[in-house]
């Protein structure tokens, strides 16, 4: 499959029966319409409905449902603020879209307001959901299942959002180690959590999630992780779509180096090159 | 005798209407009254704008009202079924004419209730009320605090049976069952989230803990019919059991070769004349010999008209063909006789009076039984006139009977009676029958084939028995012993087979209910670029996650083959009128929908139409069923050309002449109208395509005026 790649200012098509999407404008010549791109990237064709999808841009739109990391920026009453991305548009967390602990479902009191820094404070990682969009763009998160909430004892990267695609299933395994695809680009990185499914009750889970954080991590833990972030960052650098497959293929070519010399540029292209292919 | 205030419910609204014009003469309030309800009335219509203060129902309305006189029902205007409501309650209105909606919700209970009909109509049949609608309606009778008791008026129109009439009196109400089912959209905000697993909700569902309930008594019942099962015995099982299979290979060859006689190209012609001699089966139950008296062809496909393109032929081809029924006399014992007898004389007077009755069905008469025959019963049996369909038709003879012309009067039809017997009697090794080949002229090479078979078989089975009959004890040398024993193993089949049927039911009860069509939704779904192969939702799921008001996989298709891309918003509107009417006009059946409309609305119609066709095939080719006609039809233009003058700026009376429904329904369309129309503004922007988004948007603040959209007096 071929992708139709253009540059801001291409002709994408002429003529009528076409709908004008995302990232394109219609210019109006004296006797036909002509459909041009407004940012670069791949142009993407639903029936009648062409748009042009950004490949280059750092910037996150985000839709309702994405699994996104995001670092808690400030505290406010009664929600937080939460940073994305590099722009300066952050993301809203609002009390009554976290989980509280012991799983207790209940009207936020005005306790719970004041308390709010015990559950995140400023430059925490946390994982979240998008609940909605709101009209301006304004992303709402929540993290009402036990599967987001805060990140600890691990390694975070950024990659750009537009290497990081919709899956059906963001949370993978290589080995022992855990990956957490955030759709913003921002990858977590940590030691496998036990099973989570066989604890039943709440409280059993937030006590193995308790129990990981306060176990240190192991020196060789520690350069697997290492490896990982490296495997990332090579994917990144060469541009290419960041998926769960891709990273295990790297990690394990990049055995036969040392982890630190996994990012110069002449090892980059030799572990890259054969996916490339 | 102080009956009021009084609420008569209808099952109609033209019948409410109908009922309070009647009364104009009446006046049941007086001068202090009057003015309250006057003034009432004034504050309340403060809020139209004066072109609506114009409106017939408005106008028409208040003389009523102020004899304490009132309509409601759903095709009122919404701000009139307020005031009615409201003066109800405050108990100027003595007497009101409602439909049955007025009987849910809202606390306004009365001291009388009058039904004025015991049937009603629920689009299928006009059946008798239910227990759990007559607990409903009824149970507005009596207000606490201020009546001892309330009474119930039940007019009864016409013949009903003392155990039809103690069910609806005495029964139990509704009972409540899950209608859960799981909507595309429901679907798509599902597969949005990562994780969640659509099979948890179902499995966790009300409607799935009713059926599960069920399944132990299930299996009970099963269980009891094995059990009688094994209690018949049978001797030479294996000998029994050959020719069991045997003989019902015969039937089912025998069936389908009268199938093909029964063939109107074939037989047709000899029901023309009255008195052909048939013999006559209702499912599954033999009548025996009949006469017949008539037989009339009812065409049951619409005459289509000349319109609509590639859709009305298409629709054409689609339609029924004509059907037969005839009408014969039989010989058969009303199936009231059937149940307790109680009182001698109750039982007298009804065996006299049955007579009376000319017309006899399958639901209310039994074949005749051997006993009753030949027994003191005999009285019991009467020959009444069924009407059937061509196959019921067991055999036909050459024997044509004299029957009158008038059967109606019991004589003319107990001589037809003893006319067949007569026949009967005549002929003790058969009543002639009218060959296949030579008289019908069957031509089917199919025949020839399954002729051969019966044929076969029956030589089969002839030998099946000369070759046993030597074998001494065998059971099958004696005829009378033999067909003993066949009979006893058609019964424990039955069992067995019954009780297979009751554990396939219970087992598909503990499996998810709609979980197959979950997965073949997930495959329209897929088919149709909601979502990709791997499941993860796409552009187009993500515009049909917004809309809910109407058909999303519809609209999606509309908006991303640029249907609106060449229409005016006032088209745009006029056009999304179809997804929110629903009401049908019974009389227009066989018009076509599109007559009268002018051509910048009937193209955009058939596109459409076109439009959701291929949708209908892409639902098909994921092996759900859907009938295209139906699904087609379902969108009606009935309100299209009044919703493009309403969002001209016509007035609500100009564009209420448009369209033949009542007020309310339009009022009701409109509104739906709105939302859906915000729905795809909203859908629009998260796609890009800010044209779409502003000719909706401009579209929503042209229907949003006056009368359609004025606030509620309660709020």
């Amino acid at each position: 499959m071929t992708t139709h790649l253009v540059v801001p200012g291409q002709v994408i098509a002429e003529g009528d029966g076409f709908l004008r999407g995302h990232g394109t404008y219609v210019e109006i010549l004296e006797n036909s319409e002509r459909l041009v791109a407004s940012v670069a990237g791949r142009v993407e064709r639903v029936n009648k409905l062409v748009s042009v999808i950004p490949v280059a841009s750092s910037l996150y739109r985000g839709h309702v449902g994405d699994l996104i990391v995001g670092r808690i920026l400030e505290v406010q009453t009664n929600r937080w603020k939460v940073q994305i991305s590099d722009s300066h548009r952050s993301a809203q967390l609002p009390l009554s879209g976290v989980h509280l602990p012991g799983g207790v479902q209940r009207v936020r009191t005005q306790q719970d307001s004041r308390e709010m820094r015990q559950l995140f404070h400023e430059g925490d990682l946390v994982s979240a959901e998008v609940h909605n969009v709101q009209s301006d763009g304004t992303l709402a998160l929540h993290t009402r299942s036990l599967r987001y909430g805060k990140l600890e004892n691990g390694c975070l990267i950024i990659v750009p959002p537009a290497l990081v695609a919709k899956r059906k299933n963001h949370f993978c395994e290589i080995g022992n180690i855990s990956l957490l695809l955030g759709t913003n680009g921002y990858i977590w990185i940590q030691r496998a959590l036990p099973n989570l499914e066989d604890a039943q009750l709440a409280e059993h889970k937030e006590k193995l999630k308790k129990e990981h954080t306060e176990t240190p991590v192991l020196p060789d833990e520690r350069e697997k992780i290492a490896r990982i972030r490296n495997s990332i960052e090579c994917l990144a650098k060469v541009h290419l779509m960041v998926t769960p497959e891709r990273i295990e293929q790297v990690f394990k070519i990049s055995q036969s180096l040392r982890t630190e010399e996994i990012l110069f540029p002449d090892n980059i292209i030799k572990l890259t090159r054969s996916i490339l292919r | 005798r102080n009956l009021n205030p009084v609420i008569i419910f209808s099952f109609s609204k033209k019948d409410c209407e109908k009922y309070a014009l009647d009364l104009h003469r009446e006046d049941y309030t007086d001068d202090v009254e009057k003015d309250l309800i006057a003034q009432v009335y004034t504050n309340a219509i403060e809020s139209l704008s004066d072109d609506d203060r114009t409106l017939p129902q408005v106008v028409a309305l208040l003389p009523l009202l102020k004899r304490g006189i009132g309509i409601h029902h759903g095709g009122l205007l919404p701000i009139l079924k307020e005031i009615v409501e409201i003066l109800f309650s405050e108990g100027l209105i003595k007497c009101l004419f409602a439909t049955e909606t007025f009987s849910i919700g809202i606390n306004m209970p009365a001291k009388t209730v009058v039904f004025t009909n015991t049937r009603k109509w629920d689009g299928k049949d006009f059946r008798w009320v239910t227990s759990g609608e007559y607990i409903q309606m009824s149970g507005r009778a009596g207000r606490r605090g201020k009546d001892d008791r309330g009474i119930v008026i039940q007019m009864v129109d016409e013949k009903m049976e003392p155990a039809v009439c103690k069910g609806i009196l005495y029964g139990d109400p509704d009972p409540l069952n899950s209608s859960y089912k799981i909507s595309y959209n429901m679907l798509l905000n599902m597969m949005r989230v990562e994780d969640v697993d659509p099979e948890y909700l179902l499995r966790s569902s009300f409607h799935q803990f009713q059926r599960e309930k069920e399944v132990p008594g299930l299996l009970l019942q099963a269980k009891e019919m094995e059990e009688k099962a094994a209690q018949i015995e049978i001797e030479d099982a294996e000998l029994v059991s050959t020719y069991y299979q045997m003989d019902q290979q015969l039937v089912v060859t025998r069936n389908k070769l009268m199938a093909i006689c029964r063939q109107p190209q074939y037989i047709l012609k000899f029901l023309q004349r009255s008195g052909r001699f048939l013999d006559i089966t209702i499912d599954g139950d033999s009548y025996g010999w009949g006469a017949l008296v008539s037989c009339n062809n009812t065409n049951s496909s619409g005459v289509g008209g000349n319109s609509g393109g590639a859709a009305g032929k298409l629709a054409q081809a689609a339609k029924k063909q004509q059907t037969y029924t005839l009408d014969v006399l039989l010989f058969c014992v009303d199936r009231h006789f059937d149940k307790k007898k109680d009182d001698d004389d109750v039982q007298k007077e009804d065996v006299q009076n049955q007579s009376m009755l000319w017309r006899g069905s399958h639901e209310h008469c039994r074949p005749v039984r051997q006993e009753e025959e030949n027994g003191g019963d005999s009285k019991l049996i009467s020959m009444r006139l069924f009407t059937i369909s061509l196959d019921c038709v067991d055999r036909i003879s050459a024997v044509v009977l004299y029957v009158p012309k008038d059967v109606h009067p019991p004589e003319a039809r107990k001589n037809v009676g003893i006319a067949v017997k007569e026949v009967q009697k005549r002929f003790p090794d058969g009543v002639p029958l009218l060959d296949p080949i030579k008289d019908l002229c069957v031509k089917d090479p199919e025949y020839q084939l399954l002729l051969a078979r019966a044929t076969e078989l029956t030589t089969r089975m002839a030998h099946h028995i000369e070759s046993h009959k030597d074998s001494s004890s065998s059971v099958l040398a004696d005829e009378d012993e033999r067909t003993k024993q066949i009979q006893l193993y058609q019964r424990k089949e039955e069992y067995l087979k019954g009780a297979k049927l009751i554990r396939a039911e219970a087992h598909s009860y503990e499996t998810i209910v709609m979980k197959d069509t979950m997965k073949q939704m997930k495959r329209v779904l897929k088919k149709l670029g909601h979502v990709d192969a791997h499941g993860v939702i796409q552009t187009k799921g993500r515009t049909a996650c917004e809309i809910n008001t109407a058909d999303e996989l519809l609209v999606v298709e509309l908006m991303f083959t640029g249907i609106f891309a060449d229409l005016t918003s006032e088209q745009c509107v006029a056009l999304l009128s179809v997804l929110t009417f629903d009401e049908r006009n019974k009389k227009d059946e066989n018009d076509d929908p599109l007559k009268g409309l002018k051509g910048y609305l009937t193209i955009p119609y058939i596109k459409l139409q076109d439009v959701a066709r291929s949708v209908c095939h892409a639902i098909q080719a994921c092996k759900i069923e859907l009938d295209e006609d139906e699904y087609v039809e379902k969108f009606n233009p009935g309100m299209m050309e009044a919703v493009f003058a309403w969002s001209k700026g016509a007035k609500f009376v100009d564009v209420q002449k448009l369209t033949d429904t009542f007020e309310g329904s339009t009022i009701r369309t409109l509104r739906r109208l709105e939302e859906l129309v915000r729905q795809i503004a909203n859908a629009s922007k998260a796609i890009g395509n800010a044209e779409l988004q502003a000719k909706m948007e401009k579209g929503s603040e042209l229907l949003k005026r006056d009368i359609v959209f004025c606030s509620s007096l309660y709020l």
